[in-house]
């Protein structure tokens, strides 16, 4: 019966019995990461918001887009047993929200040339940028676990032991309409 | 026979930009840095891993090839995974030459000694440098400045206490290793101009053994990244 079992055994180590929840893992890590880069970046808008009002109070409908963007984008957490596609649009909708009406308030900023040169303000700008780089970075990575777990799910021969034991189902890829930032940027007028 | 080589031709033209194997901490695609300022930069780096476990690399690349700063210095750092898996104490400077274009990209592990804002401000104080074309000078001061956030220069002090050889300031090591090869630069080219129709190869070999003669402090340990994981924290500019 020993016997038996060992060639089975190698099998189906052979056949994802360890890589298909390593990918799962993985997944679960790089999404964390998304959501934790995002929420770095909500975290910096309120010190920003405040240091903008000391110099443009006239700029309010622009602050306050922003701010309400912010609480949409905080609302919208998911953890990753609730993570679908129709959740996932919904969470890249309200963060795109939210870098649409900052990228306005960076545009506005520009009017004031003594904001521009406040310290403060300067490294938040530095702080904004980094923190948008390591969504990219994120993103990316969580596109490229997401690929790497939908390969061993739908690809045989791992897929026939993910439907013998885990069961595991695809989970959701960014799409292109996700990423809605590009139609949000706003344009610049003279 | 034509076709096929035709074919290799496009196939090189069309694949993206590699990046280059690691090869030390200092690559210079396009020799900006005399062989000695080089060895010395070199030098120092590795004494700093082999003290405080922060593997800082210099990357001067020719040309990005349409890639942005960004994604190219996140793909460098994705294949080297420099600094420790433990500790992920990487840190990447890296320039594109031709796109004019600077970059700091700072390991997790570092991400609290440098911040985005930090970073930002380092690179602001050197792109001057660069817009005057002295390389050199501004590569030097990203580097002391990313040691001295990174607070080498406490830790090479406190290590100093153990290990006699050690230097106190690492800045003024830094200063005193590039102003000696500033010097040695200096006779060479001399002695290059007086003695001129002597053989290429040998003076290429007084050239090295001169520089190992003070510059093997670092002895010639290999290096290599050890697994360190970088998440997109850092600066970028232009000049």
């Amino acid at each position: 019966m020993r016997s038996a079992l060992l060639p089975l055994l190698l099998f189906f180590s052979a056949c994802g019995i360890q890589s298909l929840p390593k990918a799962k893992n993985e997944v679960e890590a790089s999404w964390a990461e998304v959501q934790n880069q995002y929420k770095r970046r909500a975290d910096l808008i309120p010190n920003l918001v405040n240091t903008v009002k000391g110099y443009a109070d006239q700029e309010k409908e622009t602050l306050t887009a922003v701010v309400e963007a912010r609480a949409k984008a905080t609302q919208t957490n998911i953890p990753i047993e609730n993570l679908n596609q129709e959740t996932l649009n919904q969470f890249s909708k309200a963060q795109a929200g939210l870098s649409g009406a900052l990228s306005k308030l960076m545009v506005v900023v520009e009017r004031y040339p003594d904001l521009k040169s406040n310290e403060n303000f300067k490294q938040l700008q530095f702080q904004l940028e980094g923190t948008e780089n390591r969504i990219t970075v994120a993103r990316n990575r969580y596109i490229e676990t997401i690929k790497e777990f939908n390969n061993q799910v739908t690809v045989p021969p791992n897929s026939w032991t993910n439907s013998l034991f885990y069961k595991f189902d695809k989970m959701p890829q960014y799409e292109v309409e996700n990423l809605e930032t590009v139609k949000d940027a706003p344009k610049v007028e003279f | 026979m034509r076709c096929f080589l035709l074919l290799i031709f496009f196939c090189l033209t069309l694949s993206a930009r590699d990046i280059p194997s690691l090869s030390g901490p200092v690559i210079d695609e396009v020799g900006i840095l005399s062989f000695s300022q080089k060895t010395q930069l070199s030098n120092v780096l590795k004494n700093v891993y082999s003290d405080s476990g922060i593997q800082l690399q210099v990357f001067i690349a020719k040309d990005m090839d349409g890639d942005v700063i960004e994604n190219f210095s996140i793909r460098a750092t994705d294949k080297w995974k420099l600094g420790s898996k433990s500790e992920d104490k990487g840190l990447l400077f890296v320039m594109a030459m031709a796109e004019k274009k600077v970059r700091i990209e700072v390991g997790q592990g570092l991400e609290g000694d440098i911040t985005d804002a930090q970073a930002g401000m380092l690179i602001q104080s050197l792109t001057p440098y660069f817009k005057r074309g002295d390389f050199a000078t501004g590569i030097l001061v990203g580097v002391n400045g990313l040691l001295g956030l990174a607070k080498v220069e406490s830790q090479a002090t406190s290590l100093g206490m153990k290990k006699s050889t050690k230097k106190n300031s690492l800045g003024g090591f830094l200063l005193f290793v590039i102003i000696l090869s500033m010097i040695i630069d200096f006779f060479l080219g001399l002695r290059k101009r007086i003695i001129p129709s002597r053989g290429g190869f040998r003076r290429q070999r007084s050239y090295t053994s001169l520089d190992n003669d003070f510059g093997s402090s670092g002895g010639s340990s290999s290096w290599s990244g050890g697994g360190g994981g970088f998440s997109g924290g850092g600066a970028s500019g232009g000049w």
